[in-house]
């Protein structure tokens, strides 16, 4: 899409990471270190909650500031940097989504064979401390439960709730990212956001209860 | 399961995220918390759902060490180098595909540049070619407005030949030649063959055309259609053909009268002219043998008069053009007729001698006038079979010939300033029935004028200010100074110019 000159213009003035892409785009190796010191930790957390395995997404992230690298020469600010950024993770995190799906085709007789494979909250309902009486949660208890909870939801949901929780990105931005339109987002979120109080609720209210969710899209 | 109500009301539920999100227009705002204030249950759920929300802070960061953006970055120069390596292995094969485009960009330049300056220069023959039988035939189609003229004047004739009665062969040609220029994949081939004098005649014809105005076009183009599509369209072409040559033999003036007089009246009055030519049948028709001796004749005698002239004499005979020339000695010599009598009886065979001195003074009178007019067509029409006439079928011993005995010295000089080839091919336009012009432009001469119908559809000396030469130079030549005729414009008109006529300018 063609990006006019007063909106490249007002992104450069806004943002101090599209000045420093744009140093990028001069071939400016200091910027670019500046620019992944002050992602990388987002981004490897970010793709860690998408693809959950750590080892994966830093490899991704590295992929990721490749593509940042290599897409310099054809960057235009018409965005604010992040949600250029969180574009190319989102496809960088579905190609990979779909290179796990194919080999996970192919180990599928390896799983039968007893591997844990169903939902994660399938898991901590059948740990000890699942099977405790109405207590407090601790927080590496509450940290593992909502891990399991941001797991549980499909890919798009989850996101979207990562985008807008920890990125603080809004609908709009929300929706270049993901390329949808903002009332779809809404409504992503707005579902996301219904499961997610599904499957913790239980525990936030009695820390007991540890109900199988039904997560729908 | 949780069944809040949210759960079975997605706007709700959209609403209330919204909400919490920051991103609700303020007028839905103010409706969410006056349903907080008002409504415990929705306020249970919306903290419910808040919750939830503040709960993934529990999320867990990353924080990585230096080795991440260390990596990254070797990654990141690997690249760097890697593509750098690719553009220097890729620089000349760049270069090459960069000068090949610019070649190539340069030789489609170069190629739409010669096609729009072809289609440009084109441009005039194009018009041209697509007018071109209502261009060439323009004076003949002015003539009548519709088919039914030419069907009517066909059939009043029925037997009655025309008094310019075209040569079976010289009709065929014409008609050939029409059927030529009406044919749209010939007419260029046509146009191409033409000579230089016929080129400036086609020229005068196109700025009549391009003179007369749009709606007069359309008529002419939708009459020419209209000929050449009806089922009797070669005898229309036929009698339009034999029309044109007759009326060439009138003066432009005539033509106009003939023209504005009402289409059925005009019909029955060229039919008469027609009748009253063929009941005449004292007409004495010269061999080629006697017009040629009769024409030498005449040519002493005109040298001999032209030494006897004034100034003021020679200055109207020389203005009174080639084919008035004889009439202006008659009448500036009253004996010339007679000098013309003797000498017809001396180059007559002793059958048209005896029919001669069989007609009455006046008979003969007429008769002489008709063969002074003959002295000067006879001899152009026995040049060749087609019509137009061509300068190779004349041989250099006859243009020295006439060079010599029958030129006056005023034009030998005039022929003898130009450069060599272009005064032999004024001397051969000369020869050819032209006349050497001074109005800068060469008057085409392509008709082979037959016997006259004119003096007989209206006799009489000329009128004051008319020509009295036998007819147009021009074939079918209307009257362009007339009353509602859209005149062609001429180069150099007003002026009378005394060098060489121009070459033209434009090729068609």
């Amino acid at each position: 899409m063609a990006i006019s000159e007063s909106t490249a213009t007002r992104f450069t003035a806004q943002d101090p990471d599209v000045r420093l892409m744009l140093r990028v785009q001069q071939d400016d190796a200091d910027a670019f270190e500046e620019l992944m010191l002050r992602y990388q930790n987002r981004v490897v957390s970010l793709m860690t909650h998408l693809v959950g395995k750590r080892d994966l997404a830093e490899d991704l992230a590295q992929d990721i500031f490749l593509r940042v690298y290599r897409s310099r020469k054809r960057y235009v600010p018409g965005a604010k940097f992040s949600t250029w950024l969180y574009k190319i993770a989102n496809n960088v995190a579905s190609n990979s989504r779909r290179g796990l799906a194919r080999r996970r085709e192919v180990n599928l007789v390896a799983q039968e064979s007893g591997e844990f494979t169903g939902n994660p909250l399938d898991q901590a309902a059948v740990e000890a401390s699942g099977l405790m009486p109405t207590r407090q949660l601790d927080k590496a208890e509450l940290s593992q439960v909502v891990q399991l909870a941001v797991a549980a939801l499909n890919d798009r949901q989850r996101l979207a709730v990562l985008l807008n929780k920890f990125e603080h990105l809004g609908y709009d931005e929300i929706a270049q990212v993901m390329e949808l339109t903002p009332a779809a987002v809404k409504s992503l979120l707005s579902r996301a956001r219904a499961n997610l109080r599904q499957v913790l609720e239980p525990y936030l209210e009695q820390g007991t209860k540890i109900e199988t969710p039904g997560v729908s899209d | 399961m949780d069944n809040s109500p949210t759960n079975n009301d997605p706007h709700r539920l959209e609403q209330i995220v919204a909400y919490l999100d920051g991103e609700l227009s303020p007028v839905d705002e103010a409706l969410i918390q006056r349903q907080l204030a008002e409504d415990d249950s929705f306020r249970l759920e919306v903290q419910s759902i808040d919750r939830a929300w503040a709960a993934l802070d529990a999320l867990p960061g990353v924080t990585l060490d230096d080795k991440f953006s260390q990596t990254t970055m070797e990654m990141v120069v690997g690249a760097a180098r890697q593509d750098l390596v690719a553009r220097t292995v890729a620089l000349p094969i760049q270069r090459r595909k960069q000068w090949l485009a610019k070649t190539l960009l340069a030789a489609t330049a170069v190629a739409l540049g010669w096609l729009v300056v072809q289609l440009v220069r084109e441009n005039p023959n194009r018009t041209l070619l697509a007018d071109l039988p209502v261009i060439e035939y323009i004076d003949i189609y002015s003539q009548f407005q519709d088919v039914a003229f030419l069907r009517e004047l066909r059939n009043e004739l029925g037997d009655t030949p025309w008094a310019t009665e075209l040569p079976e062969g010289d009709l065929a040609d014409r008609v050939l030649e029409f059927n030529t220029i009406a044919s749209a994949t010939e007419r260029s081939e046509w146009l191409a063959d033409l000579e230089d004098e016929d080129r400036t005649a086609l020229r005068g014809r196109y700025n009549h055309f391009q003179a007369v105005s749009e709606n007069e076009k359309s008529r002419l183009s939708e009459l020419h259609e209209a000929v050449v599509s009806a089922d009797d369209s070669g005898q229309l072409i036929e009698t339009m053909l034999e029309y044109q040559s007759w009326l060439n033999t009138l003066p432009t003036s005539k033509q106009f009268e003939l023209r504005e007089t009402p289409a059925d009246k005009r019909v029955s009055e060229i039919v008469d002219v027609q009748r009253r030519e063929a009941v005449n049948s004292n007409w004495i028709e010269l061999s080629s043998e006697e017009v040629r001796q009769l024409r030498r004749a005449l040519l002493e005698m005109h040298k001999r008069l032209m030494e006897r002239m004034s100034p003021q004499q020679r200055e109207r005979f020389e203005s009174a053009g080639t084919g008035g020339r004889w009439f202006a000695l008659a009448r500036q010599f009253p004996e010339f007729l007679q000098q013309c009598r003797n000498s017809a009886l001396k180059v007559l065979s002793a059958e048209n001698r005896s029919r001669f001195e069989s007609l009455t003074e006046v008979q003969q009178e007429k008769q002489l006038v008709r063969w002074l007019r003959d002295v000067k067509m006879r001899e152009q029409r026995d040049l060749a079979p087609g019509k137009r006439r061509r300068f190779a079928s004349v041989s250099q011993e006859e243009l020295e010939r006439f060079f010599a005995e029958e030129l006056d010295a005023t034009l030998r000089e005039r022929l003898l300033a130009q450069p060599r080839d272009r005064m032999e091919q004024q001397l051969k336009y000369l020869y050819l029935g032209g006349e050497l012009p001074n109005s800068g432009e060469i008057p085409p001469e392509r008709d082979r004028l037959g016997r006259p119908g004119w003096e007989r559809f209206e006799p009489g000396p000329p009128r004051r200010g008319e020509s009295d030469e036998y007819g147009p130079p021009r074939r079918g030549g209307p009257p362009e100074d007339g009353p509602g005729f859209g005149r062609p414009p001429r180069r150099g008109e007003g002026s009378r110019p005394t060098g060489p006529p121009p070459r033209p300018e434009e090729r068609f």
